[in-house]
């Protein structure tokens, strides 16, 4: 860009030269250029900037302020939301830590944690196992069966999760699908899922399943035959191929397929809402119940914060894992 | 290293109903360099691919040393394949590319390590080893997937194209290399190609291979200077196509140019054609013979010059020395130094030792009127 600005220049100083009638001045045709290029620069830096701005302004300002309320600064931008609250412990000095320590000296909060990072590191690990076992597999072995398998996998991509929510509510409820087989079969309530943390697991597993196959579809698609063929030819097994061929090679899309569902796992609040059980409950549902129902918006701030902490564990293994790799293993 | 022998016995494989392969018989001898030659589709690498087991035939046996391997999977056959694109895996470096398996054969690690360096130093590669594909050369890259095909020392070697991705300069490179390897090391070694230079540089014997059947069988020289039929001919090499119909002892072609051959090989009425290779084309400044040619293009080609000629109707296309000196309109007489008589349809070649150079004859006023009914006449290159 800047390179033909400036030959432009030199061909028409050339032409037209300094004192040629009726050209304005180059020195003048320059700075008007200049002006222009500038005006440019600044549309693009403001078009650059805007989103920046809007981040900020709509999600960097509440932080900070959920941030003081949770260590007691009740006033200022926090005081309306103080005057209404319960429970409110408030800052002495530069802040408090006391509602932390409250919530995490109570033992239903710290197993709502435990139960959170169950639901997520679980759901994503059988995610990414099942996504990973359907892709890799039908590209070893096509067949039709598998091909069916998943195309069934992402059809919940396209059922509203509060309507998939309520269906395995009660599929695997009490009186649902899977407990009158279980009845018939003699297994007195042997397979009852709602209202439990492993049915969140299930609902959550198949909520998130479609964008995981559909990912790594792409992925074990980008492989090329040759690749593959030359596994089989060094003597290596299907298994082996994907453990040591297909595998290492998807290790970003893997990544990314774990990282994304264990964050959308973690900040779920329709799956465990309908299908979870009361305690112990996803962090998600923790904070708005302490919010709304218990009117404690300086607990539900930490439980938030809590949510945020986990989250960045996640993103710090989604930067680990897609790093890319400068030396080969030897 | 072991050299094997391969036979093929009535080999079909059919996609979807249509053949790929249709009854394919094929003998590949121990240490041999045999190269599969045809054009897209005509079944080479579906033939490549079920010697390596990635395809089962449909019928029909594949026998290695005897031993019938039509149903043996492809990891435990004794062959080893280097594939058209380049194929190394970009997690591993070239000494765990190499070494991948022997590692799952559970070789001793000394005798890995001994063997990849072997490898390595074969294929000139020695010093690399550390590094991954993506820092190496395409030539470099193929270097490596040849050296990983060798680690497991495989009776028959499969080379599916695999000079294709590579530019001019590293392909003639490699393809000296890969032949000088291959005498070296003995391997039996099955290459699939649709370059004819490739063929004919690398191979002991070339199959050119047609729709799925063979066409022709035999040394380059043998299938250059005898070809079977006019695909083969045309497909090898290039080649002039006239038609033509015998008379007494010559061929008489459109626009009534006439062409001797030997005698008794043909019976008068026979619809034939003639093939004439470019280079096979002789220019002649004697002004006794008859046919004159009106010289309507030089194109030179670094070591020698393409000239297209016309009499009357009929084109011609003829190489010669880059020290002839001819200009677009000048009248030229030519001889043909060898002729190729193929049956009417481009089947059987019905004369193809015709030896003698031959002066195209032709009524003296033919190059002047032009010829009528010329439509079987041309120039394929």
């Amino acid at each position: 860009m800047s390179e033909t600005s400036v030959s432009t220049e030199v061909a028409e100083a050339v032409v037209g030269g300094a004192g040629a009638p009726g050209a304005p001045a180059p020195r003048a045709r320059r700075s008007r250029r200049s002006a222009e290029g500038g005006s440019r620069g600044g549309l693009a830096g403001l078009l650059g900037y805007l989103p920046v701005a809007f981040l900020l302004v709509f999600g960097g300002i509440p932080i900070v302020f959920s941030l003081l309320l949770m260590f007691g600064h009740l006033g200022g931008p926090n005081a309306a939301i103080s005057e209404l609250g319960q429970g409110e412990i408030p800052a002495h000095g530069i802040g408090t830590l006391g509602a932390i320590t409250q919530l995490f000296e109570n033992a239903s909060y710290r197993q709502d944690i435990f139960a959170t990072v169950m639901v997520f590191v679980v759901t994503a690990a059988v995610v990414l196992a099942i996504a990973a076992l359907l892709t890799f597999w039908h590209r070893l072995r096509p067949s039709k069966p598998l091909a069916v398998l998943q195309f069934l996998a992402v059809i919940p991509l396209f059922i509203p999760v509060v309507i998939a929510s309520f269906s395995l509510w009660t599929f695997w409820g009490d009186r649902g699908f899977t407990n009158s087989l279980a009845q018939l079969a003699g297994w007195s309530n042997g397979l009852i899922f709602s209202g439990r943390i492993q049915g969140v697991i299930l609902a959550e597993t198949w909520v998130s399943l479609p964008f995981a196959v559909l990912l790594l579809r792409a992925g074990v698609a980008s492989l090329g035959d040759s690749s593959l063929d030359a596994g089989r030819d060094a003597g290596a097994r299907p298994f082996t191929i994907a453990r040591r061929i297909m595998l290492p090679q998807l290790r970003r899309e893997c990544t990314v397929v774990f990282c994304f569902t264990a964050v959308g796992a973690l900040g779920s609040f329709t799956v465990p809402y309908i299908v979870g059980p009361s305690s112990p409950v996803m962090l998600g549902v923790d904070a708005v119940n302490t919010y709304t129902a218990y009117n404690q918006p300086q607990q539900a701030a930490v439980i938030g914060f809590t949510i945020f902490v986990l989250a960045a564990l996640i993103g710090c293994v989604y930067a680990l894992g897609s790093r890319s790799r400068r030396v080969g293993r030897g | 290293m072991q050299g094997s022998e391969l036979v093929l016995e009535q080999v079909t494989k059919s996609f979807s109903g249509a053949p790929a392969v249709d009854a394919v018989s094929l003998t590949v001898r121990p240490h041999e360099f045999l190269t599969l030659l045809g054009p897209s589709g005509s079944g080479k690498t579906t033939i490549l691919r079920m010697v390596g087991g990635f395809l089962s035939p449909d019928t029909g046996r594949i026998l290695i040393d005897g031993v019938d391997v039509s149903g043996v999977p492809v990891e435990r056959r004794p062959t080893a394949m280097l594939f058209q694109q380049l194929s190394l895996w970009p997690h591993l470096n070239v000494s765990r590319n190499v070494s991948f398996g022997l590692e799952l054969r559970h070789r001793p690690k000394q005798e890995i390590a001994r063997r990849v360096h072997e490898l390595l130093s074969v294929v000139g590669l020695a010093e690399l080893g550390s590094r991954l594909p993506a820092q190496l050369s395409g030539g470099q890259q193929q270097r490596v997937a040849l050296a990983r095909a060798l680690a497991l020392e495989p009776r028959i070697l499969l080379l599916d194209e695999p000079f294709s991705a590579l530019d001019t300069k590293l392909r003639v490179e490699l393809r000296t290399f890969v032949r000088s390897l291959q005498r070296e090391v003995g391997t039996t070694t099955l290459l699939v190609t649709h370059d004819q230079e490739e063929a004919l540089e690398l191979s002991d014997r070339i199959v050119v291979m047609r729709d799925g059947h063979v066409e022709q069988v035999g040394s380059p020289t043998d299938i250059y200077e005898t070809p079977a039929t006019t695909f083969v001919a045309e497909f090898l090499g290039a080649m002039n196509f006239f038609t033509g119909a015998a008379s007494g002892q010559q061929v008489r072609l459109a626009g009534d140019v006439a062409v001797p051959v030997d005698e008794g090989v043909l019976a008068a009425g026979d619809r034939l054609e003639m093939g004439v290779r470019p280079e096979d084309v002789v220019l002649d400044a004697d002004a006794g013979l008859p046919a004159r040619f009106t010289v309507e293009e030089v194109t030179s080609k670094g070591h020698f010059r393409a000239l297209r000629l016309r009499c009357g109707a009929l084109d011609l296309r003829a190489f010669v020395d880059k020290g002839v000196v001819v200009a677009p309109g000048d009248d030229v007489a030519v001889r043909f130094r060898k002729v190729h008589l193929f049956g009417s349809g481009g089947g059987g070649q019905v004369a193809p030792e015709a030896a003698a150079e031959r002066p195209v004859a032709a009524p003296s006023a033919m190059a002047v009127r032009g010829a009528s009914g010329t439509s079987g006449s041309g120039s394929r290159p």
